[in-house]
């Protein structure tokens, strides 16, 4: 599998998903900043207490990242997946005397693993960034403890799983219709659903609950995927 | 008798229900060049695909190398080539690139990719990417990939498209070679009769699905000296039944 990941990256140019992720960074900090400097701008907004603490300010921008870097993931996967088996590219890909299986479960990893390590990556980045200015020159009224900054990790790799699951979401309903935009529009979808959900309910074991979900359901799309390949006549 | 390295019999196969392939028998003997002609939609490129597993048979069988299509498919890829349809390509990367990394599938990393950029015309190409290459340049390029592994079997879907006369002959020259000095069995399509008969030591004609004619170039020049070519319209048009 080692093998056929390093072929997989040496064939796809990926230096525009670098410079996305880059880029979420950038978004990231700018907007982590951003809701922590509101009760500053108008104290006497009662809606402005919430952004005064490090609980809701760190699951909304995680939230906010999921559903970007969800939306990288299925970018990927409609160019890697959707239209490399949809045109004639798909005649290259079935002559390697490779079984279909293994190269198709090789891009899936590649579509799953990128947005949830650069997620995981960029959010300890700009996480470490937001809390090491905080305890300079706070700009939040909460008290920064280290349970915070645990929880912050925990919430931030539930939600880089999330990420990577709903991209893999996104594709399996792009590759069933064959479409790239189908693809983002799902992730597009998919993401909108489940920050409503979240931020609905706002209650936090709800991450787990939906990851959990979206790894039942990813598991079974991957499976639905590999047999629609190995089925796949061109 | 020698098993022949390529071998369908019966084979059939619908799309929609209406048959494309239809009890299709054809046998390429081991280190020859057949040629297979037909008219655009007489189901070359369908055959072909069938012969390498791309598509499944409705009915019917299809070998290579004595190994069933369907269910020995990895082993088959291993041992050919192919050239099918437009050839795609990893546009970013060079053509020496490209080779590597089919060399990589193919478990073959050390081979160099140079002496069969050589043997198509393209060593001068360099690091440039296969985007700027000209139509005649990825034909050649994909008649390279297609032997680089130096497969037994070679199955090439209108391998001269987009050549020019000078580059046809080069090609022509290379299926010589590679059939008589290194082995290869060659199956190749065309509908230019011409280069057909040139290439091929045995023609075939498919019409409507079915082979319809199957003669040694030879013997087809023998009998037909002077109109070998409304001889092989004709079968190609369907007018000459089995022979």
């Amino acid at each position: 599998m080692n093998k056929y990941l390093a072929l997989e990256l040496r064939r796809n140019r990926l230096h525009p998903y670098h410079t996305a992720v880059l880029l979420c960074i950038a978004a990231m900090l700018a907007f982590q900043y951003f809701m922590a400097v509101i009760p500053l701008l108008d104290p006497a907004d009662p809606d402005a207490g919430m952004f005064s603490t490090y609980e809701f300010l760190i699951d909304l921008n995680h939230l906010l990242s999921m559903a970007c870097f969800s939306i990288l993931g299925a970018v990927m996967g409609a160019r890697f997946i959707v239209e490399e088996y949809s045109g004639k590219r798909a005649i290259l890909l079935f002559s390697y005397p490779v079984p279909r299986k293994t190269i198709l479960c090789t891009k899936l990893w590649l579509v799953f693993l990128y947005p949830a390590i650069s997620m995981l990556l960029c959010g300890i980045a700009a996480d470490g960034i937001f809390f090491l200015t905080e305890s300079i020159f706070p700009l939040c009224s909460d008290v920064l403890t280290p349970g915070t900054v645990l929880w912050s990790l925990f919430s931030l790799l539930g939600h880089s799983m999330l990420a990577g699951m709903l991209g893999l979401l996104a594709l399996w309903i792009g590759f069933r219709r064959k479409s790239i935009s189908v693809t983002i529009v799902a992730a597009v979808i998919l993401a909108s659903l489940v920050c409503q959900i979240s931020s609905a309910v706002f209650f936090r074991p709800v991450l787990f609950i939906l990851a959990g979900a979206a790894f039942l359901c990813g598991t079974a799309a991957v499976k639905d995927m590999i047999c629609q390949v190995e089925n796949m006549e061109i | 008798m020698k098993e022949p390295a390529i071998f369908t019999d019966r084979l059939t196969k619908s799309f929609s229900g209406k048959e494309v392939i239809r009890q299709c028998r054809i046998s390429v003997e081991r280190g020859t060049i057949y040629g297979l002609l037909g008219k655009n939609g007489a189901g070359k490129t369908t055959l072909f695909k069938l012969l390498l597993g791309f598509l499944k048979p409705a009915s019917g069988t299809v070998s290579i190398l004595g190994m069933d299509s369907v269910k020995n498919n990895t082993a088959i890829l291993r041992h050919t080539g192919n050239l099918i349809e437009t050839p795609m390509f990893y546009e970013h990367l060079s053509a020496a690139e490209n080779l590597r990394l089919h060399l990589a599938y193919m478990n073959l990393e050390e081979t160099d990719t140079e002496p069969v950029l050589q043997r198509v015309g393209l060593s001068c190409t360099g690091t440039r990417p296969v985007r700027e290459f000209s139509l005649g340049m990825r034909q050649r390029l994909a008649i390279a990939r297609s032997i680089i592994h130096m497969p037994e079997v070679l199955i090439l879907d209108e391998p001269v498209n987009g050549l020019d006369p000078a580059g046809m002959r080069e090609m022509r020259a290379l299926f010589r070679q590679l059939s008589e000095q290194d082995g290869m069995t060659i199956l190749l399509s065309s509908h230019l009769l011409q280069e057909i008969g040139r290439t091929a030591d045995r023609i075939g004609v498919i019409a409507g699905g079915k082979i319809v004619l199957e003669k040694d170039t030879g013997e087809i020049c023998r009998s037909h000296p002077e109109d070998m070519e409304d001889y092989l319209i004709a079968a190609m048009e369907g007018g000459i039944t089995f022979e």
